[in-house]
Parts: C-alpha cells; sequence; structure tokens
C-alpha cells in the first residue's frame, strides 16, 4: 500500500510531518460540526510549529486524527491525507498505522491524570509503551523506563517507578507522561496543551525539559495551545485557527509584529502584558466564537470583525501568501489589518 | 467612558444610563457621588482590614473516634489592606492558599484565628443573622461559571433569589437593569444557564454579585476559564463596573498578566504566607523576594524577541506540603538564592521565619526575606 508513489519526486525532501486538506466532520443532531474544515501543515526536524486557537477552533481534533483517536462514526474524514516522510499514514494498513503510532509520533496530554491509567504503577505503564514497540524483555524495559523517568527529571527515580498516579503532583505527573511519549524515541511529539493545567513556574520546568529533549533528539514538537505567551517563547512557526480553519500561518516573528489577519491582530489587541505598565483598556474581540454547527457564510470571522465590508461575504477567503513569502492569511483586509497594527505599535 | 458593551451581546448607549438607574434604585447614595470629601475619607481608611488571618484544616483519622493528627496550614497569618475603590489582587500557585483566604475573609469558611473589618464592621465577631445583612456589602464571583449556577434555575431565578434572602423587593424593572448593567439583554433573563456562553455566565455571576450594591466584591480567578478573545470583556467590565459603582476588589489570579491590568496592590502568597506586597508596577518592575522574581519570570510575554533575550529563573521541584511546611522560610527549600548563599546565611533562612520587611526606597513595599535584593526580571 505504501507505494513509492507518495513519495515527493520533484527533489525537494518531503518535510517529516504533513497534513494536506484534512476535514473532520461530526455528525449531530443539530447539523454537520466541522471541526476541522480543509487545513493543511508541515513541520520539520527540530523545529516547533506552534498551533493557535480558541477552545472549539479544531486545533486538538486535527492532531488527534492523525494519531488515530478520533472515532469514526460520528466523525467522518470527506478528505485529507497524512504524510509522515512523505508516505501517507491514512493508506497503510490499520497495523502499520499503530506500529507508527506511539514509536515515530508521540502524544502528550493536557490532563495527565486523565491520560494515566490510575491503577498502574507509572513504571509499568512506560515499561508497557516501550514494550508495544520493541522486542525486549520486562527487564530491560522496566530499566528503560527507569532511565527516562531520570531523563525527564524525576527526583528518585528507582522510588518513583513503583508508585502510582496519584503519588506524583501535577508536573511530575505531566513529566511521567513525557516519559512515556519519548520511550520510543519518536520524531513528531504532538503536545496538546501540555501546560494549561500546570502553575507556571512548573509550566517554565515543563517547557525547558521539552526544549532540551528536542534539542538532544533533534524532535520535531506540534505545540497545540491557547496560550499566546508561551507560542511566542517557544514557537518557530504558527498557525492560527478559527472555526475549524487556518487563518493565518507564519514565522513567530511574522505573526506577532506583523499579523495580517483581522483575527489575529484582535487577538494580539486584546491581551494584557505583564511588561507594559497598565494600558488604558483593552481592546476585547466583540461576540463569541461561532459554533462550528453554524459557521457563518463567507469569512467564518466577519460578525465580530472590525474591518469587515460585504467583501468578506461571498467565499471563504483563501490562504494567500503576503508578498510572496511563506507568510500567509486568509482576510480580504490583509492590508487594513497591516496598517491598523502599525498605527497600534506606533501608540 | 464606558463601553463594556463592545461585547455583541450588548446594548452600548444604555449601558450608563442603566447603571445610575440600577444604583439609584437600590437607594444608596455613597456610590453616585465621588467628591473631594469622599476621597480624603479613603485615603486614611481602609474599605476592608484583614489582620492576622489563620485558617488550619485539620487532618483527622480514625474510623470511630477521629483524631487529629496534624493542621493544613492552608493560611498562616495573613494581613491585608484594601483602601476603598481600590483592587488589591492576591496571586500565587495552587495551594499557597489565595482562594482559602478570599473565602475566610468572607466567612464562607470559618477563620481559625485573626480579625477582618470591612468598613468598619468586624466581620468576624458577627452572630449568625447580623453576618448573612453584612453579606449584602460583601460578595464573591467564583472562577467556574459553570458549576456556580443552579442549572435548574431561571437567570430570573438566580438573580431574584439574592433579593428574597435579603428581604427586598424585586421589580421586572431590577432585573432588566441589572441584566443591562453586565451587558446583557433583559430577553436573556428566562433562559437557563446552559443556553449561555462562557463569558455570558460569568456575567450573570457578576450581576448576581453586584445586585445588592456591595461595597467589596472578591473575584475568584473570574477570567481564568475564559478564552482569550472573551477574557478582555469580563475584565473590561469589571473595571467599569468599578468606576461606576465605587465598588473594592479583592481580586485572586494566578495570571500575572491580567493582574498587572486590573490591580491596584499585588500581594504575593506562598505557602499560606504573603512574602511580597506592593504596588503594581513596583512589584512588577522592582520585584525584591526571590518567589516573586521566579514567578515573573516564569511567565511568557506574547512578544517573540522579548522571550530570546529573558532569562527565566526555574525553580526546582514543586510546592511543598502545607501540612508540613519547611522550618524557618518557607520557600527555601526551591529558593534559587539559597543556594548562593554562605552556610551561616543559609542556617538564618533555616532556623528563623522572615518577618515582611519594609524594602529600602518603597512606598508600602514589604517582601519577607533575609536576603531581599532588587532583580528585574519582565525584561532582560
Amino acid at each position: 500500500m505504501t507505494g513509492p508513489a507518495d513519495i515527493d519526486l520533484d527533489g525537494t525532501p518531503a518535510p517529516l510531518l504533513e497534513v494536506r486538506d484534512l476535514r473532520v466532520h461530526f455528525k449531530t443532531d443539530y447539523g454537520v460540526v466541522k471541526a476541522v474544515d480543509g487545513v493543511s501543515w508541515y513541520v520539520n526536524e527540530g523545529e516547533t510549529l506552534a498551533i493557535v486557537g480558541e477552545s472549539g477552533s479544531g486545533k486538538s481534533v486535527s492532531a488527534m486524527t492523525i494519531l488515530g483517536l478520533v472515532p469514526s462514526p460520528p466523525a467522518t474524514f470527506p478528505s485529507g491525507d497524512v504524510f509522515l516522510r512523505g508516505r501517507s499514514l491514512l493508506k497503510m494498513s490499520e497495523k502499520q498505522q499503530r506500529k507508527l503510532r506511539g514509536s515515530q509520533i508521540s502524544m502528550i496530554f493536557q490532563d495527565p491524570l486523565t491520560a494515566l491509567n490510575p491503577v498502574f504503577r507509572v513504571g509499568d505503564q512506560i515499561a508497557e509503551m516501550v514494550r508495544t514497540h520493541q522486542d525486549v524483555s520486562k527487564h530491560v524495559a522496566k530499566k528503560r523506563a527507569l532511565d527516562l523517568l531520570g531523563e525527564v527529571g524525576i527526583p528518585n527515580p528507582a522510588v518513583r517507578i513503583n508508585q502510582y498516579p496519584h503519588e506524583f503532583s501535577g508536573g511530575m505527573r505531566q513529566r511521567a507522561m513525557i516519559a512515556m511519549a519519548l520511550a520510543n524515541d519518536p520524531n513528531v511529539l504532538l503536545a496538546d496543551e501540555p501546560t494549561t493545567a500546570l502553575d507556571v513556574t512548573v509550566q517554565a520546568q515543563i517547557m525547558a525539559l521539552l526544549e532540551k529533549l528536542q534539542e538532544d533528539r533533534n524532535t520535531a514538537i506540534v505545540l497545540i495551545t491557547h496560550d499566546l505567551g508561551v507560542v511566542a517563547s517557544y514557537a518557530d512557526r504558527i498557525n492560527v485557527m478559527y472555526a475549524g480553519r487556518i487563518v493565518e500561518t507564519g514565522t513567530s516573528d511574522e505573526i506577532f509584529y506583523s499579523p495580517r489577519h483581522a483575527y489575529t491582530f484582535g487577538l494580539l489587541s486584546s491581551l494584557p502584558r505583564m511588561d507594559q505598565s497598565r494600558q488604558a483598556r483593552l481592546q476585547p474581540i466583540k461576540g463569541i466564537p461561532p459554533s462550528l454547527a453554524k459557521v457563518p457564510q463567507g469569512c467564518p470571522f466577519h460578525p465580530r470583525c472590525v474591518f469587515a465590508t460585504d467583501a468578506c461575504l461571498p467565499q471563504v477567503p483563501p490562504l494567500e501568501s503576503v508578498d510572496g513569502t511563506d507568510h500567509r492569511a486568509a482576510c480580504v483586509h490583509s492590508d487594513q489589518v497591516a496598517m491598523a497594527h502599525e498605527e497600534r505599535v506606533a501608540q | 467612558m464606558t463601553q463594556a458593551s463592545e461585547q455583541g451581546e450588548t446594548q452600548a448607549s444604555e449601558q450608563d444610563d442603566a447603571v445610575v438607574a440600577h444604583a439609584a434604585e437600590q437607594g444608596d447614595a455613597q456610590v453616585a457621588e465621588q467628591d473631594d470629601a469622599d476621597a480624603a475619607e479613603a485615603a486614611d481608611q481602609p474599605m476592608l482590614q484583614v489582620h492576622n488571618l489563620v485558617k488550619h484544616f485539620p487532618i483527622r483519622s480514625g474510623v470511630f473516634f477521629k483524631r487529629t493528627i496534624g493542621q493544613v496550614k492552608a493560611v498562616d497569618g495573613v494581613s491585608l489592606d484594601v483602601f476603598r475603590g481600590q483592587t488589591v489582587a492576591l496571586v500565587g500557585e495552587s495551594g499557597c492558599g489565595k482562594s482559602t483566604t478570599a473565602r475566610a475573609i468572607l466567612r464562607l469558611i470559618e477563620p481559625t484565628a485573626g480579625r477582618t473589618v470591612l468598613d468598619g464592621v468586624d466581620i468576624t465577631a458577627l452572630g449568625k443573622e447580623n453576618l448573612r445583612r453584612a453579606r449584602r456589602d460583601m460578595q464573591i464571583v467564583f472562577q467556574d461559571p459553570y458549576a456556580s449556577l443552579n442549572p435548574r434555575m431561571t437567570i430570573r431565578q438566580i438573580l431574584s433569589e439574592k433579593y428574597r434572602l435579603l428581604g427586598q423587593e424585586v421589580t421586572r424593572k431590577t432585573i432588566s437593569d441589572l441584566l443591562d448593567t453586565v451587558g446583557l439583554a433583559e430577553e436573556y433573563a428566562d433562559r437557563y444557564p446552559h443556553e449561555f456562553s462562557g463569558g455570558q455566565r460569568q456575567r450573570v455571576g457578576i450581576a448576581r454579585a453586584i445586585a445588592m450594591n456591595p461595597k467589596f466584591i472578591v473575584l475568584d480567578e473570574p477570567v481564568s476559564a475564559l478564552d482569550v478573545s472573551i477574557q478582555a470583556q469580563i475584565v473590561n467590565l469589571l473595571e467599569d463596573l468599578q468606576d461606576e459603582l465605587g465598588l473594592t476588589y479583592l481580586f485572586i489570579a494566578h495570571d500575572l498578566s491580567v493582574v498587572r491590568h486590573i490591580a491596584d496592590r499585588v500581594a504575593v502568597m506562598y505557602l499560606g504566607n504573603v512574602v511580597e506586597i506592593a504596588d503594581r508596577d513596583d512589584l512588577f518592575d522592582r520585584p525584591y523576594h526571590p518567589y516573586t522574581q521566579a514567578l515573573i519570570s516564569a511567565v511568557p510575554i506574547p512578544d517573540p524577541k522579548l522571550e530570546r533575550q529573558r532569562e527565566r529563573i526555574v525553580l526546582r521541584g514543586d510546592v511543598p506540603n502545607p501540612a508540613n511546611p519547611p522550618s524557618g522560610c518557607r520557600f527555601r527549600t526551591r529558593c534559587w538564592k539559597f543556594e548562593q548563599l554562605a552556610e551561616s546565611d543559609q542556617r538564618r533562612c533555616i532556623e528563623e521565619p522572615p518577618p515582611l520587611y519594609d524594602v529600602a526606597g518603597g512606598q508600602g513595599h514589604q517582601a519577607s526575606c533575609h536576603f531581599a535584593s532588587l532583580r528585574e526580571v519582565v525584561r532582560a
């Protein structure tokens, strides 16, 4: 099934992980919920790609789809493909896919307490992960679990390995989950809100750990988060999602210093900043995010947008390149957004 | 001056009128008037005084005969003053005792020791009936608007209950004015909480808190559960209400960016103690306590270039168990400065709990560290 036809033959090396035109829809009583609606992105070795969006923007669903964690039914996948080093994941047999999940691609979740099994020892859960993908003895797997716990900075791993998840603090649990995700030296780590449930000082510890592991192993990290501060400090490139679509994509500097989509601009303007003495007043985005079952016609952001005109209505604006670069935005009024941003910076 | 109504869910132009109408209906004169005399009075008498507040939770053991085998020292001697019309923020990580402090102030849980005085009334000394009456002056907005509204009551019932409990008349206009004040349309009154978004529910929670024209409101993480674009709407609403109704806030938060925006004064808590307290800009630009410095340095700022230059103080380990806190300075087990001290100095940290020292040159700036010194952490 995984013939050479899937490999890019035009000479440029395929990205490590690529998602093309992914659509994930759910049939519900209230209509079809288009959780992900035509999303494409890629990530390279050693790179951190952030996917930013508010709750219900579809940011987690695209990552979970890659790992086959979205059950179908109720989900349907009208289009899309996922490529790992140019090989289509979705065209592989279920058995082959399972082999890749957890070894080449692994995931860490927001809430380690629900992601870890409460009735098994932490060490056994990590060892199980090792033995699922590697043909090693129980003893060797346990030894590997011990090394991993030490590597993610859990003090006293020889004691901790025999404890249960409830005996771990929140930060420790997240470390244990990272140990589990790293058990088979993955190339890609999908991190879904990895620090949202943690205090800031522990968040700093966990992000420092992920950065170090990335440096040592050249892992690609897909960081899914709503926290623009975390994104600014750790991401190389950013996808901004709204209502199931990517509305802007670019490098970290492009997104923060020259936003071209009205939503990105609105988000950045609404943030209180810890490094600035009191701003006169925050500039919120009006209204609330749309229900994914009833996404507004045309640009889905237009009912909340200060730049909106009739030009936003006829169709969903395509992601278009800004000045021929990889910075792309799906906004009819991207020039006005750029000007508004410059005015705001000048103030 | 107020535009809490950029929210789309609201009717902007009527906002100011509604606030006035609402205030007038309560017949509360002090609200609208803010003349110089008031300002002068505000300067010398705090709205809220908290003296040495303590809350210990007993740890019990045994099946039939419960014995107390220890104490969780959730709040261990907190003192605070909050001036009229001001916002004091209580910040710290989970388990530091900030929410317990707020609840003990309101006597939602009974404090173990200490004294709370609200506008001259000693709250801690009140009997049951008087406490109930005093509650009209002190209210709370909870973090989770999903859990704090009864799902089986309409918004009108939820809001009317407040008046009924405190023996006041409710007219049709009362509720619609109240909803208008928080930026919700009147037709929402007969809906149930599940029909609202998170931001709208938080508006209902705020409406409930301001219904009786309180003097003082505890805001317990009021925007933490909300999406970024909605947070700013609620923060603006809270600021407008403070201006219009002359409210005094105690703002509990872990998000320091919001705190920098909304607070006038900030108290940082660690393991049941206030470790540093200062005016807002003083605290962020000139922090003296090693914990405050680590906390501020750990908060990422949405500015990639700044982030590349900033130095992050990464603390070791987790917050210790509050049932068995370290001797002397409670922060010493995670303190980056402790590691750099000579052994004789370290002994001082281990043996002698640091009091809140006045910081040189700061106005009302105190830090509880024997070796406190300035370290700038917001910028590089």
